[in-house]
């Protein structure tokens, strides 16, 4: 009975919080398939036979380079994403396995980048991206990006790893298995619902961000897509169509990559290793 | 000759010495079983002799290499691990081979290495499967297959059979001492379990608190142990042990008879007891009796022995199988 109590507790909870956080991004695609008029007579209504409207999408294909906006939002993304997981693993894999000496000091500086928010730091990065003349190109925010999500990936991924069974790292370095090898064919695919958790962490606020690209890259080749969104919102009008539009294309590449890491999510991969 | 030799080795991890200058001889083809109990130093010592940890002081010489500074993979060893360490996302084969990708041999020697030792494991039929599609006991081949097609000078066993259940741990008792006998190569065999170590060894070591107490062969041990401690630990169940004036009075401080040296007497005996509790094991009898002079003593009797507890018995020692030891616990002569 009690026990009956808390799972349907926990589970009403856990309803109310997902309609809340789902509300919002129903409303962005709905109202995207909406005509402008109906957007503003009934903004809770679905798309009916009468409302229904592609021209936001229309809109946004023809008049701006959304596609660049698309590639360019994407490269940033995966290109950070793969720097991030892989700098990250290793550090992981350093922090947590060898003794040596400032090793107490560099977790500490890790721990401190996550607590300390990267904004705060903006004008000395646009001076320093200034001075590199990285300006107006996707590099400056591949470098940010990085850096800005390296602390919390280092801190779950370390905790993973240690989490590996000692004895699987002796067997392999007693059948003579160099250590890069043990990092790659052992560590990495062992930690890997880790990494794919860490992927998911560390790509969604880079795809939603709007203050780096606006301060850093707002020139007209390096757009991203949440910066490219912004021409149609104006000081007087706003094109709700083609907000809502382009708002709904720029969810579909960060849904699929959420679909394909959460499958690694699920699985206990040490199963069987030991004992 | 790839004998292992250990010269007044020590290691502490902290401040606590878990090795105080050890030295062994552990002569080629050899199956050397270190026994002791937990926290004695035995599975550092392997460790040691792996390399997965390093020697505070002393040497250590595989062979006529003192390989001290050597990698793991260097010392030409293979080791295999009382939780068996299987790389749990490749499957039998793959765990296997994986070491040897690394060692710069053909795939065609690999593939003929695995496979033989496979057949020799009776694994056959397992080896696209992943560990955790194995039994315990396949496992445990599996891990001693990845050991096997090293081809190393010393295999080293840390409590390999443990995690097995008490028929299975026969089985693959009898199975190890079956490879040794065919491989021929040096076996250093860490166990906490004196029946293992009687059973398997050619000679074992008896270690505790990070000394060795005593070497020899098996009946060598249980026939003349050299202190009180060796004679507490080999043997099952232990030798009774007899302090005060009833051990006085063979002239020694502490006075040891096997559970078998000791006999129920009919009518009369050395000392007179009480009957605290009988095991009937079927082939034997353990009965525990208490005796005034000596404490609680175990008899090994007969399995048709029938006595009850509460009974009063007298019991006889065989004078010819007595153990003596003085005040320091070190045998007499």
């Amino acid at each position: 009975m009690q026990n009956r109590l808390t799972t349907i507790s926990v589970h009403t909870v856990l309803l109310v919080y997902t309609a809340i956080a789902l509300l919002p991004m129903l409303l962005i695609v709905s109202n995207a398939f909406k005509s402008r008029r109906a957007i503003f007579a009934d903004p809770l209504a679905l798309p009916g036979p009468d409302t229904f409207s592609l021209k936001g999408f229309s809109k946004v294909l023809a008049v701006s380079d959304f596609g660049l906006y698309f590639v360019n939002s994407l490269t940033v993304t995966l290109v950070t994403l793969a720097l991030v997981l892989l700098f990250a693993a290793m550090a992981a894999w350093a922090l947590s396995e060898y003794r040596f000496r400032g090793r107490l000091v560099l977790g500490v500086l890790f721990a401190v980048g996550i607590m300390v928010p990267i904004r705060l730091g903006t004008v000395s990065i646009l001076e320093l991206m200034v001075a590199l003349d990285l300006t107006n190109t996707l590099t400056a925010l591949i470098l940010v990006y990085t850096a800005q999500g390296l602390p919390l990936a280092i801190f779950i991924l370390a905790e993973f790893i240690a989490q590996i069974p000692k004895d699987l790292k002796d067997a392999a370095r007693c059948d003579g298995v160099g250590e890069v090898h043990i990092f790659f064919s052992i560590v990495v695919p062992l930690i890997r619902p880790a990494i794919a958790t860490v992927a998911i962490f560390v790509m969604v606020p880079i795809w939603n961000d709007l203050w780096f690209p606006l301060i850093l890259s707002p020139g007209e080749g390096t757009q991203t897509i949440t910066l490219g969104v912004q021409q149609f919102v104006g000081q007087y009008v706003t094109d709700w169509n083609a907000v809502l539009a382009a708002l709904t294309l720029a969810i579909v590449p960060v849904l699929a990559l959420y679909l394909v890491l959460s499958r690694q999510l699920v699985r206990g991969l040490t199963a069987g290793a030991v004992k | 000759m790839p004998d292992v030799r250990l010269h007044n080795v020590s290691k502490s991890f902290g401040t606590e010495d878990v090795l105080k200058s050890v030295s062994l001889d552990i002569v080629d083809g050899e199956f050397a079983v270190i026994v002791g109990p937990s926290g004695c130093g035995k599975s550092t010592l392997l460790r040691l002799l792996a390399g997965l940890e390093q020697a505070d002081a002393g040497d250590i010489e595989i062979g006529d290499r003192r390989v001290n500074d050597l990698a793991p993979a260097a010392r030409r060893i293979a080791m295999v691990f009382q939780s068996y360490a299987l790389y749990p996302h490749m499957n039998v084969y793959r765990n296997m081979a994986f070491g040897l990708k690394f060692s710069g041999l053909e795939h065609s020697e690999i593939e003929r290495r695995v496979r033989k030792a496979a057949e020799t494991l009776k694994l056959d039929g397992l080896l696209e499967r992943k560990p955790a599609e194995l039994s315990g006991g396949q496992r445990q081949r599996t891990a001693i297959g990845r050991a096997i097609v090293r081809e190393p000078d010393v295999f080293l066993f840390d409590e390999p059979l443990s995690n097995l259940d008490a028929a299975l741990r026969v089985n693959t008792r009898l199975e190890l001492a079956g490879l040794h006998r065919s491989l021929g190569t040096t076996m250093v065999y860490v166990t906490h379990d004196q029946v293992e170590a009687m059973t398997l060894a050619d000679r074992i070591i008896v270690m505790n608190e990070g000394r060795v107490e005593q070497t020899g062969t098996p009946l060598e041990l249980y026939r003349e142990p050299q202190n009180l401690f060796v004679a507490g630990f080999i043997g099952a169940p232990r030798m009774n042990l007899v302090t005060g004036a009833a051990a006085q009075e063979f002239g020694a401080e502490t006075l040891g008879i096997r559970p078998e040296h000791l006999t129920i007497a009919p009518r009369a005996g050395d000392w007179t007891a009480t009957v605290s509790m009988v095991e009937h094991l079927g082939s034997d009898t353990y009965v525990y009796a208490d005796a005034a002079e000596a404490g609680t003593l175990i008899v090994r009797a007969g399995g048709n022995t029938s006595v009850e507890p509460g009974a009063a018995v007298k019991l006889k020692l065989d004078r010819s199988a007595i153990h003596r030891f003085d005040a320091g616990g070190t045998r007499m002569t």
